[in-house]
């Protein structure tokens, strides 16, 4: 199966999802339209209803918290109520001792976004698109100013012939990302992540 | 047509808020989710092999856990849906390890829906029986990624909703509902006469 093919198989079950979930994605080929939506009603004139049985009983339920004592709520995990000062202490202090070590160590480190979390997967048949511009470093710092306004996670990496972002879309890109996307005219790989070398001229 | 499940996210999102903090607040958010979902786990429970007495017990223990961990939900990680939805399954499993279940699993789903299939609402419309039965046939092999694609249908989930569910990655999921697609395909074939007339 070639990219293209791959592609529209991957979008066609994104529109099959969406339209069984309630949706109407635009531009679905008609009979996965057909198909997801027989689907989707079968499914609902299934769906059970809280009234449609009689349930288990709250008021046994609560008979045995009162006996037992109500349960304790959990206290917030470490990180959801570590204060917002000490987090940012602790983020400054992995900054430096990252670029620290990029000095230290001459190597250039990846430069993610903080929401970066899933690195794409190599494919050694993937075609980077170039760009080439008189300054590479500026017009890299331009981009990720753009994809952290519209909350793109992304990665930088000096590779041999220029710097390469990397940033993710996800299935559905929001309407700012898709004409983000237009703009640039770039196009999205069949992970959902946008690939570009920028070169110098 | 059954009435669908209310599964009003922003309302339900204040109740669990209203779960971690204490007094009648807490009660009265516990007591609207239990009426809201109670019934509908401890069919799911019996649909996989528990008692009605058993069933109504994990009952219980899903929703004690459920108000133990309500500080630690996240409003904007999940739908309160895929979350509690998420407990009840992980206390299904954790259930089943700790003992055997009176009937095999996908033999009580299969159960289930043959009473749904050998009962049929009347109905003249020729592709709605044939989903349904079709359906019917992929669950009987398919058991959990049929539940899958109820769960969509019924709360609109989005891939990222049903990756909380099962605790899998976003690329995971999204491979994994690939899959489920490609399983039922062969079963809608039967249909494919009454899809292309549609």
């Amino acid at each position: 199966m070639n990219h293209d093919e791959r592609n529209r198989e991957e979008d066609d079950d994104i529109a099959w999802l969406a339209i069984l979930a309630g949706r109407e994605p635009p531009g679905a080929d008609p009979r996965t339209q057909r198909e997801a939506r027989a689907l989707r009603r079968m499914l609902l004139e299934r769906a059970p209803s809280a009234g449609s049985a009689p349930g288990p009983s709250w008021e046994a339920f609560k008979q045995r918290l009162d006996r037992e004592g109500w349960p304790e709520a959990e206290r917030p995990r470490r990180w959801v109520r570590m204060p917002q000062a000490l987090a940012a202490g602790i983020a400054l202090m992995v900054v430096s001792v990252t670029a620290l070590y990029s000095v230290w160590s001459f190597r250039v480190l990846p430069d993610l976004s903080a929401d970066f979390d899933d690195y794409p997967l190599a494919r050694g048949d993937v075609a980077v698109p170039e760009r080439f511009v008189a300054h590479p470093r500026r017009a890299v710092e331009g981009l990720k100013r753009q994809l952290k306004a519209l909350n793109l996670p992304y990665r930088v990496q000096e590779v041999a012939r220029g710097l390469q972002v990397e940033f993710y879309v996800g299935p559905e890109p929001a309407p700012s990302v898709a004409s983000f996307l237009d703009e640039q005219n770039w196009s999205v790989g069949d992970d959902y992540w946008v690939r570009v070398l920028y070169r110098e001229q | 047509m059954n009435p669908l499940p209310l599964t009003n996210a922003d309302e339900e999102r204040f109740l669990i808020q209203r779960l971690a903090r204490s007094g009648s607040q807490r009660e009265h958010a516990a007591a609207q989710l239990f009426a809201r979902y109670a019934p509908l786990f401890h069919r799911h429970f019996q649909r996989h092999g528990l008692r009605p007495a058993e069933a109504e017990e994990l009952v219980q223990e899903v929703f004690i856990l459920i108000l133990r961990g309500a500080s630690n939900y996240q409003a904007g990680a999940a739908p309160p849906s895929a979350w509690l939805w998420m407990i009840a399954r992980n206390a299904l499993i954790s259930r089943h390890r700790r003992k055997e279940p009176v009937v095999d699993d996908e033999q009580a789903y299969t159960l289930a829906l043959e009473r749904l299939v050998a009962d049929p609402e009347p109905t003249d419309d020729e592709l709605a029986d044939c989903v349904r039965r079709q359906f019917a046939r992929f669950a009987a092999e398919h058991g959990e990624r049929a539940e899958v694609l109820e769960h969509i249908a019924w709360h609109g989930w989005k891939p990222q909703d049903v990756a909380t569910l099962l605790g899998r990655s976003p690329g995971a999921t999204r491979e994994y509902l690939s899959q489920c697609r490609k399983a039922l395909r062969p079963y809608l074939e039967a249909c494919r006469e009454w899809l292309e007339e549609t």
